[in-house]
């Protein structure tokens, strides 16, 4: 990567941080390190790595928090699976048509009986699953804030 | 969280989005995690009758996407369509999408059409995207390098290609021998024949036929392809590829700059003066501004 007009290079930074009291050259500082087994190329190559994964993770730590959360969610419903009985199925239906999941179910079944055509009874049972999930998120949100 | 519904324009949205979670490079696109940060939470699960669905209720949503979807990027593009309808229509609703609702492209103000924008820019962010598109003929090979770079649908990434090329070309998509519909890049001029049958001269045509089409793209008449009164001579750039599954043929069109003013205007039209162009002077005398 070309780097930024201005900026120091790795074997500056390194040498200002030393604060080499004998003043000693770039040259005879990589000469030093080399003396030591320490190759420099590879050094900087590595903590550049470092560097940068670092950066990274931080700025997408976001991603990680999702994924935690996602995993959480998964758990939690898993163990709150609704009835799927197709006598209680019908039982649901006419509660989400009475509007007992609140804000939004009539439209939930306005769009059931409008594309019902494409509903099978497990994708309806799904659906229903859905939704009690959908509240139980809701639930956990509030009692989160 | 930023609010949601702060932005109409769909594209806009998704691009915010990902400049909010500092999104740089195309492995970053997680969709899952994105739905998630979002307050949507994907899972998936086997669906007879849609590609995938969404109940929604304020800023809570559950993506279910079809767990029998067997690519990758049918998969993602399908939750980010989904997540498009979470971030831009109703607050509470119950949304049901087919698979055909993810290949609208062409219908005005409808919002399967603005999920599936939101969907592309999303998976495909303009600033990420043509950092990959240099100048040059456009090729389906580079379609497929760039679907399997951003991990999306061969589809969805060659109409984006189209979308944010500098070059003229469009994108075709003819089925069972009928031409479907297209997308163009801005500086392509002219309009595909959409709603007819494939012209045999083009090499879309002749997948359909049971030939194998060829891995290049090829020169083929451009009065195959476009409407207009264009010169017999006119050659257009094709490059087709088949999706044999679907039924559907994928072609890129590119005209190429020796090529795309060939094409005869107004020549039988008697309202319009006929100009010699090889001629450096116009009619009356004056020099050619150009």
């Amino acid at each position: 990567m070309e780097e930024k007009r201005g900026r120091k290079s790795f074997i500056e930074c390194l040498s200002d941080f030393i604060s080499d009291p004998d003043n000693l050259t770039h040259e005879e500082l990589l000469a030093k390190l080399k003396e030591e087994g320490i190759d420099f190329a590879q050094l900087e190559k590595r903590v550049g790595e470092i560097v940068r994964k670092g950066v990274a993770e931080r700025r997408l730590g976001w991603q990680r928090k999702a994924r935690e959360r996602q995993e959480e969610i998964e758990k939690i419903l898993e163990f709150k699976q609704p009835a799927k009985a197709a006598q209680d199925l019908m039982m649901k239906i006419k509660e989400i048509l009475k509007g007992s999941y609140g804000q939004g179910a009539l439209s939930y079944a306005e769009t059931y009986f409008r594309k019902k055509e494409s509903l099978s009874e497990k994708d309806l049972e799904s659906l229903i699953e859905d939704l009690e999930h959908l509240n139980l998120l809701e639930e956990l949100n509030k009692k989160e804030d | 969280m930023q609010d949601r519904k702060t932005f109409q324009v769909p594209s806009g949205k998704a691009e915010e989005i990902i400049k909010n979670l500092q999104i740089r490079e195309p492995t970053e696109i997680h969709i899952m995690e994105i739905a998630m940060e979002r307050g949507a939470f994907v899972r998936e699960r086997h669906l007879d009758g849609s590609e995938a669905r969404l109940v929604q209720k304020g800023n809570l949503g559950i993506i279910t996407v079809n767990s029998t979807i067997p690519e990758e990027g049918r998969k993602r593009f399908a939750i980010a369509h989904e997540l498009g309808h979470f971030e831009l229509h109703n607050t509470s609703q119950l949304i049901l999408c087919s698979e055909e609702d993810m290949f609208i492209w062409n219908e005005s103000k409808s919002q399967e059409l603005e999920a599936n924008e939101f969907a592309a820019s999303i998976l495909m962010p303009e600033e990420i995207f043509t950092r990959f598109i240099k100048p040059e003929q456009p090729h389906m090979s580079k379609v497929i390098e760039l679907a399997q770079k951003f991990r999306t649908t061969l589809t969805a990434t060659a109409l984006r290609y189209v979308q944010l090329s500098i070059e003229p070309c469009a994108v075709v998509i003819s089925k069972d021998g009928i031409v479907k519909w297209y997308k163009k890049s801005t500086s392509f001029n002219f309009h595909v024949k959409v709603g007819e049958k494939l012209n045999p001269y083009t090499y879309a045509f002749d997948f359909y036929d049971g030939v194998d089409l060829p891995d290049r793209p090829q020169k083929a008449p451009a009065y195959a392809w476009l409407y207009g009164n264009i010169n017999e001579e006119a050659e257009i750039f094709e490059h087709s590829l088949a999706l044999a599954s679907y039924g559907v043929v994928l072609s890129l069109l590119w005209i190429h700059d020796e090529i795309r003013y060939t094409f005869k205007r107004y020549e039988d039209d008697d309202e319009y003066p006929k100009y010699d162009l090889t001629n450096p002077f116009t009619p009356d005398g004056k020099r050619w501004r150009w």
